[in-house]
């Protein structure tokens, strides 16, 4: 199964261009989408998950037409959804949510519910607290519920919206780990702003910005888009000069080492390096970057 | 997907969720004691014992109902107003929105299920009256009687209430529709009209429920009542419920149209 998306836009009340001419195809597996605050990442997600109507342009997801109202309804049957915001009832205890979304999501067999509830708690290692009230739950504890509500109908189509935002470097991990155990007979689809999360979990990706999406490939293909273009400049004087973006600075005491993209004025303190994904996406952002809009959402 | 199970299911943990709220509990409490004490001095004024005295037991029930229902469904109005704007305000609806289980059910589910819940605490103070009635006057057969007039009297009317409280908030300020919501229900059900205030005391629209009182059981909220036609109970019985359904078509329709602007 494949998502396929043609010429997609959205335009919200107002005049504000969150998606212009999007053409994506979204295989199997576990896809990164990538971009800064504002690219129209989450206005994307929403799209899929029938939560917007596209001003214009197809959308299908497998076989069903996500333009039409029976083709979304059949979607959000395969469809698993964790938002940026999850919002829980928080007074259920976390077990009870979970057996309120499995109800809504037509998992009518009372004892196949409950056992998948289990199971899905047991997965995200909720288990222990699974009795207690969501609102004394962390921000990390909740997210998890959220991962495992969108588990409970074994979705074809995983969308997950910034998910490890906000979350301590241990929760992160633990995120990762989870989401990236998730691929392979699926389409899981991961919206960050975060480069580390997609380096670590996603073989293919798409980077937006400003509505548009600047580039669509492999990890390895974005990696090498910065090919020749990364230096690792030490020096005790002034900053290095050109066209070039500082990804990093580390003080040394006596002299300060900066990691640079783009184009280096001659310099004898420069050495090239291999590219990263970061190093990538920053240079991907300076060089495509999109005609000036109104910032999507 | 079976959508009557989804209903069910819905109605259930929507239920589970209002009737968990110690607010709840807490206004009804402070409701009982206010009823419990005037009822009590009621009964035992010799007055009002002598009235009383002359009505059939179907009558009386009609009557203790009637006195009974002037605070709960004030307390139903408020307390239930605020659930379904809550899915907005947890953030829970953008998920609701994801979710194939249909919009009509989940609607109807919590509904029935907060209405119900909202019912508990007003349903066991009105046993409460009745225990004291029945103690009072030593007739027990005030007991079926009195949950028949509960049924014809009170049941409507709550049903209306909760319709336009679970809708209302969704275009309306929540704080300012309960306010609205409490002048509406002395305006409406307690404002006589002779004062020379139009008000929609006395018409069909009553959700007090003494219109039904008076058709069905020709008794008000102090003993007999002059007699009206019981085609006139039936109406506003018809009425109540009628536009209630019709709210809650209205509001599904709403939130189907605000859906596809998005």
């Amino acid at each position: 199964m494949q998502v396929d998306i043609q010429h997609l836009n959205k335009v919200y009340r107002g005049g504000v261009h969150a998606l212009t001419g999007v053409d994506l195809t979204i295989p199997n597996g576990m896809f990164g989408l990538l971009g800064p605050n504002g690219a129209g990442k989450t206005t994307l997600m929403r799209i899929l998950a029938g939560i917007l109507r596209p001003s214009s342009g197809t959308l299908t997801v497998g076989e069903y037409d996500g333009n039409s109202e029976r083709g979304r309804t059949a979607i959000k049957r395969i469809l698993g959804y964790l938002p940026q915001d999850l919002g829980v009832y928080p007074d259920l205890s976390a077990r009870e949510f979970l057996d309120y979304i499995g109800i809504l999501k037509g998992l009518d067999e009372r004892k196949a519910r409950q056992q998948r509830v289990e199971e899905l708690l047991e997965l995200v290692s909720l288990s222990d607290v699974a009795g207690r009230k969501l609102k004394t739950f962390s921000g990390g504890m909740k997210r998890r519920v959220g991962i495992a509500q969108a588990l409970l109908n074994d979705p074809r189509l995983l969308i997950v919206d910034e998910p490890t935002s906000g979350l301590d470097p241990e929760e992160r991990i633990r995120f990762r780990n989870l989401l990236s155990d998730l691929g392979g007979d699926r389409i899981v689809l991961l919206s960050t702003h975060i480069v580390e999360d997609i380096a670590q979990t996603c073989r293919r990706l798409a980077i937006m910005n400003k509505g548009h999406v600047i580039f669509q490939g492999s990890t390895v293909e974005l990696a090498n888009e910065a090919q020749g273009k990364v230096w690792l400049v030490t020096t005790s004087g002034p900053k290095p000069e050109g066209e070039i973006t500082v990804v990093s600075t580390l003080n040394m005491g006596t002299t300060v080492q900066y990691r640079v993209v783009g184009d280096l004025a001659a310099s004898s303190d420069a050495t090239l390096v291999e590219p990263s994904l970061e190093d990538s996406y920053v240079w991907l952002m300076r060089e495509r970057r999109a005609p000036a809009l109104s910032p999507a959402r | 997907m079976n959508l009557l199970q989804t209903m069910w299911g819905v109605l259930r943990y929507e239920f589970r969720m209002q009737i968990r709220r110690p607010v709840l509990w807490l206004v009804f409490l402070g409701f009982a004691l206010l009823d419990l004490r005037a009822i009590v001095s009621d009964l035992q004024a010799p007055n009002v014992q002598s009235i009383f005295m002359h009505l059939s037991t179907l009558q009386l029930a009609a009557t203790v109902t009637s006195l009974t229902n002037w605070l709960p469904p004030l307390g139903v109005g408020i307390l239930l107003a605020d659930r379904l704007v809550r899915d907005r305000r947890t953030r829970v609806d953008e998920l609701l929105t994801t979710l194939p289980g249909t919009l009509r059910m989940r609607l109807l589910g919590k509904y029935l299920g907060v209405t119900c819940a909202s019912l508990v605490p007003a349903f066991l103070l009105f046993l409460v009256m009745v225990g004291v009635t029945v103690w009072t006057t030593g007739n027990v057969l005030l007991i079926p009687a009195c949950l028949l007039c509960y049924a014809a009297i009170v049941l409507p009317g709550m049903l209306f209430i909760a319709a336009f409280s679970l809708a209302c908030p969704v275009v309306i300020w929540l704080p300012l529709y309960q306010f609205l919501f409490f002048g509406y229900w002395f305006w409406g059900n307690l404002f006589s009209p002779q004062v020379g205030i139009p008000t929609l005391n006395g018409t069909i629209l009553t959700p007090i429920g003494s219109v039904i009182a008076a058709s069905f059981f020709s008794t008000g909220r102090f003993g007999e009542a002059p007699p009206s036609p019981v085609m006139t109970g039936v109406a506003s019985l018809v009425a109540l419920l009628g536009i209630a359904v019709l709210v809650l078509v209205a509001l599904y329709q709403f939130l189907k149209w605000e859906q596809a602007r998005q």
